[in-house]
């Protein structure tokens, strides 16, 4: 899983039932202060549904879409288990880490 | 602050692009942005951004369906699978639609080969773009040969001035000429080949006495021997690989032949090497190629080869300039209307109006009618294709529906479709290139052209080929494609076999009818004013009889005589005589005069003959008695001068009894003052067709004498039922007894003559096999479609037949539509026709008018069969009875 889909699983993971392209694209700007356009993370969405990390359903039409539906994303068991080795992983390896800091 | 729509534009092209599945999520994504955008930047730089993000989602990921499964199989390979099982389901649909894809195919892929054939005459040559050929207009005639200072009599350092002029100049490269045997200029002659004991005939050397620069201009492979022996040293020969074998048996490559001599025409020659066999589709050839320092004839093909970037013209102009250094008093004769350069390129698809061409040309009307009717048998077989597979998928819709119900979009049915359908044609292809391949010797022989299976496997023709056969899937699945991709689900699953597509659908079918229709009417009405044409060619009356004129050639006009007083002793010999031989162009065309008149035309050609050839073509007239009676010579006018001249000045034919035609009235002998070379008519002839009927009459002198001065041949008119066998058989050893240098060679005049339309015959052979298989395809294509049609509509005959209509009232209905169909067609094919053959025609002088009872004819043939079709089908529907019809869901 490379840099950019782990942000995004996590984004989705904080992001509780209001996951879609565009907050997404927005929370990831927030979080990194680097900008990344809307095509680029529903590839990156997509990218991670077809790895069964998340699944997606059509619902929330608003005013603001000009009444149409959005793709809500939410983490799936295995989405959830993927990050959490992940930490791991990372924390196994921190803690190998001389304190000297 | 309003709120805005977003820029409909940028927003349509996404809706075009992006696949439905996704649409909703990405234009919904994109109007938040733009809003938010709106508020905080502004409404131009939310546009900008907006077109922006609308482009970035231009990528593969938008074209896909949206799928939250793992897709690791391309859909592709999905419709091929299908496909092939439906190919295997359905073999018999499946077997028609193979064969009639192949059989056209297989006639594309001939006529392509044919033109691409024509197409690349001399195209093997090296930089054949920079070579020109010099010709010379002599009076209103183009010669193809340029004739020597002195014809004939030209030294060998006179012959060689026109090729040293033009290598003088920096524009030229290289300049040769050479002249071929086997060419009108040189009266088509035969050699005797003597190697060793044994002596061969040879139809056709060419001889050259610049041998350097042929090879430069037209490269030949040399296999045994070497080149430069054959350059350097003069009375040397190549042969080719076949004239190696015919002369020096089948072992010549094991054996030492360089410098074997053959005796050619009684001299000697030695053989420098042997070449690899001349590429059949140029536009001259050799069997032997001569180096000799004198060419023997009046003139020679002369050709340039100039550098790259450099013009012919000015060549051309300098030459023109310079002409007096190559025939002194060039520049002063009035007849002589300047040199003429060719290019190599052009000379095979020419108009045929150059003068000794070496090799039969062919015209590009010619080449546009075969591409014509190559294109109208695609036409027909791309609309049967369409025809049969929309009958193919209308049984099965129901598939299709399901399909749809299980999620696949319009794209994916069309994709699947397209996939079949340009499998089966991607099928016949293999099979058609079979069929080509076997039929192809008989083809190339039938067409008189050397072609090889290597022109299957031209790049060229392979493309074209295959763009075809991908075209045909393309075509001839955009219409089922249109028709079922579109439709909704329930209406493919409930409809079962009805074609409830509405008027559209029943418009194009209609109009694919009406074509078929209208290119049936046109083939066959075509094909029989083809036939009449060349009917009335052929038995239009030449005004001279031809059946028993045989010629044999004679070396001089002695022995011409020697050889005449003996023949005449045998008894089935009617006459005997010398001099022009129809069935030849006439070359010598003069310009002429009327005595006390001013006007000079420039299209008469004048004739010699000996009475006795008068009396073999059964001519009696009048003034031959004035020979009779001792006479030396008489002249005879044909009707058409007599015409021109009562037009011109209104003289009757009595008028012009003892007047005077002046011919070539540019000279005046400059000692006694007279004008041209008069001729006294002594007499009026009919017309006379000595060539083809493709050429008009022109106005004609005929010179009859007692005896002539020079002859080449002789000429014997057997009488009618003469022993043919016998009388040939004492012939011929009477010439091999008095002549035995001159091969022997028989010339039946009305071969010959039948000769001057063998190119037509051949056209004729190949267009009828063309418009043969056009027309079998196009009943087919109607039969399938009608039967088609008729099934259709059979529940609409078995609610009318309830409805108390009769058999007879129902077949009326339905073939009334047929009928108004293919009356509308007719009337639209009439003026294609009419435009078509004129085209054709206008090469004949002599052409039949077009009978419009032959459209109608045809148009009724068609019709009748279609008549048929119609109710042979639906009676069957119309007969059964209607409870069956309707009950059938």
């Amino acid at each position: 899983m490379g840099y950019l889909e782990e942000m995004v699983l996590l984004l989705i993971l904080t992001m509780n039932n209001e996951a879609y392209g565009l907050s997404v694209s927005e929370a990831y700007q927030t979080h990194t202060g680097k900008s990344i356009s809307i095509s680029a993370i529903h590839t990156v969405l997509s990218r991670l549904e077809k790895k069964g990390l998340i699944r997606s359903e059509m619902r929330g039409a608003t005013e603001e879409r000009g009444g149409r539906r959005k793709r809500i994303f939410e983490a799936s068991a295995a989405g959830r288990e993927t990050i959490d080795q992940i930490r791991l992983s990372r924390e196994q390896l921190w803690s190998r880490l001389p304190r000297t800091i | 602050m309003s709120t805005q729509q977003p820029p409909n534009v940028p927003r349509r092209f996404l809706h075009w692009f992006c696949d439905e599945s996704l649409f909703e999520e990405i234009d919904g994504d994109l109007h938040e942005a733009y809003l938010k955008n709106q508020k905080t930047k502004g409404e131009t730089k939310a546009n900008i951004s907006y077109w922006l993000d609308v482009l970035r989602f231009f990528k593969p990921y938008s074209f896909e369906k949206y799928s939250s499964t793992k897709q690791y199989l391309p859909m592709v390979k999905n419709y091929l699978i299908i496909a092939i099982r439906n190919i295997l389901k359905r073999k018999g649909f499946t077997a028609i639609n193979v064969g009639g894809l192949s059989i056209s195919l297989t006639v594309l892929i001939l006529v392509t080969v044919f033109i691409r054939y024509h197409l690349t005459f001399d195209s093997h040559y090296p930089n054949i773009e920079n070579v020109y050929r010099i010709g010379d207009n002599y009076r209103s005639q183009s010669y193809a040969p340029f004739k020597f200072d002195g014809y004939w009599d030209a030294s060998k350092e006179s012959q060689m001035r026109l090729v040293n002029l033009l290598k003088s100049y920096p524009e030229v490269k290289s300049a040769a000429q050479f002249l071929q045997s086997a060419s009108e200029i040189s009266g088509q002659e035969i050699y005797y080949i003597e190697v060793g004991e044994q002596r061969f005939r040879e139809d056709n050397l060419v001889f050259t006495n610049t041998p350097k620069d042929f090879f430069e201009i037209f490269p030949q492979k040399i296999i045994k021997g070497s080149q430069a022996s054959f350059e350097s040293s003069i009375n040397s020969i190549l042969l080719t690989e076949r004239t190696a074998i015919k002369l020096l048996g089948h072992h010549w490559e094991s054996e030492e032949i360089a410098g074997t001599i053959c005796k050619i025409g009684g001299e000697n020659y030695a053989i420098a090497g042997v070449v690899q066999e001349p590429i059949p589709n140029s536009h001259f050839g050799f069997n032997i190629l001569v180096h000799r320092e004198i060419i023997p004839s009046w003139g020679a093909y002369t050709y340039m080869k100039i550098n790259e970037e450099m013009e012919h013209s000015t060549v051309l102009a300098r030459l023109q300039n310079q002409m007096d250094k190559v025939i002194p008093g060039y520049s002063t004769d009035i007849l002589e209307k300047g040199p003429y350069a060719v290019s190599v390129e052009d000379i095979h698809i020419a108009d045929g109006s150059l003068l000794y061409e070496l090799r039969p040309v062919i015209s590009v009307t010619t080449l546009k009618i075969f591409s014509a009717i190559a294109l109208v048998i695609l036409l027909i077989t791309w609309t049967n294709y369409t025809n049969l597979t929309v009958a193919v998928y209308t049984q099965r819709q129901k598939e299709l529906g399901v399909r749809k119900v299980l999620g696949a979009r319009s794209k994916d049915i069309g994709l699947q479709m397209f996939t079949e359908i340009t499998l089966i044609a991607c099928l016949s292809l293999p099979v058609a290139l079979a069929i080509a391949h076997f039929i192809l010797p008989s083809f190339s022989h039938l067409m008189d052209i050397g072609l090889d299976y290597n022109a299957l496997f031209d790049p060229m023709v392979l493309l074209i080929i295959f763009g075809v056969t991908l075209l045909t899937g393309i075509l001839s699945s955009a219409y089922p494609v249109l028709a079922f991709g579109s439709r909704k689900e329930i209406g493919l699953i409930k409809s079962k076999l009805s074609f409830k597509g509405g008027k559209y659908q029943f418009g194009v079918r209609r109009a694919l009818i009406g074509l078929q229709f209208l290119l049936l009417i046109s083939l066959v009405s075509m094909s029989a004013y083809t036939y009449q044409q060349m009917e009335f060619v052929a038995t239009k009356d030449m005004g001279f009889d031809s059946s028993g004129i045989i010629s044999i050639p004679a070396s001089n006009i002695q022995q011409h005589q020697a050889i005449k007083s003996v023949l005449l002793q045998i008894p089935d010999i009617e006459a005997v005589g010398a001099g022009y031989m129809p069935g030849a162009e006439m070359w010598n065309q003069t310009t002429y005069k009327l005595e006390g008149e001013n006007e000079v035309f420039d299209d008469a050609h004048i004739l010699n003959f000996d009475i006795g050839m008068a009396e073999a073509l059964g001519w009696d007239h009048i003034a031959l008695n004035q020979l009779r009676d001792g006479k030396k010579a008489v002249r005879l006018i044909n009707e058409s001068m007599a015409q021109r001249m009562k037009d011109a000045y209104g003289y009757t034919e009595l008028d012009l009894i003892n007047k005077r035609v002046i011919t070539e009235p540019e000279y005046v002998d400059d000692e006694t003052g007279e004008i041209g070379v008069p001729y006294i008519i002594d007499g009026i002839i009919g017309d006379f067709h000595f060539f083809s009927l493709k050429n008009k009459v022109n106005p004609l002198i005929v010179q009859i004498g007692k005896n002539l001065s020079w002859t080449t041949n002789t000429v014997i008119k057997l009488k009618d039922g003469a022993n043919l066998a016998v009388s040939l058989g004492r012939i011929e050893d009477l010439h091999s007894e008095l002549e035995p240098e001159l091969p022997f060679e028989l010339i039946f005049l009305d071969e010959r003559i039948e000769q001057l339309y063998k190119s037509e015959q051949r056209m004729l052979t190949l267009m009828g096999i063309l418009s043969t298989t056009a027309i079998g395809l196009a009943i087919m294509g109607l039969i399938g479609l009608v039967s088609y049609m008729v099934y259709i509509k059979r529940k609409e005959m078995g609610i009318r037949k309830v409805f108390g209509a009769s058999v007879t009232q129902i077949l009326v209905i339905i073939n009334k539509e047929f009928v108004v169909l293919m009356l509308v067609a007719s009337v639209l094919a009439v003026p294609i026709i009419y435009w078509a053959m004129q085209l054709w025609l206008s090469d004949f002088a002599y052409r039949i008018s077009l009978n419009p009872l032959v459209i109608i004819v045809s148009a009724i043939i068609s019709l009748s069969l279609v008549i048929l079709i119609v109710s042979l089908q639906s009676s069957k529907a119309a007969t059964i009875n209607p409870k069956d019809l309707l009950s059938e869901e």
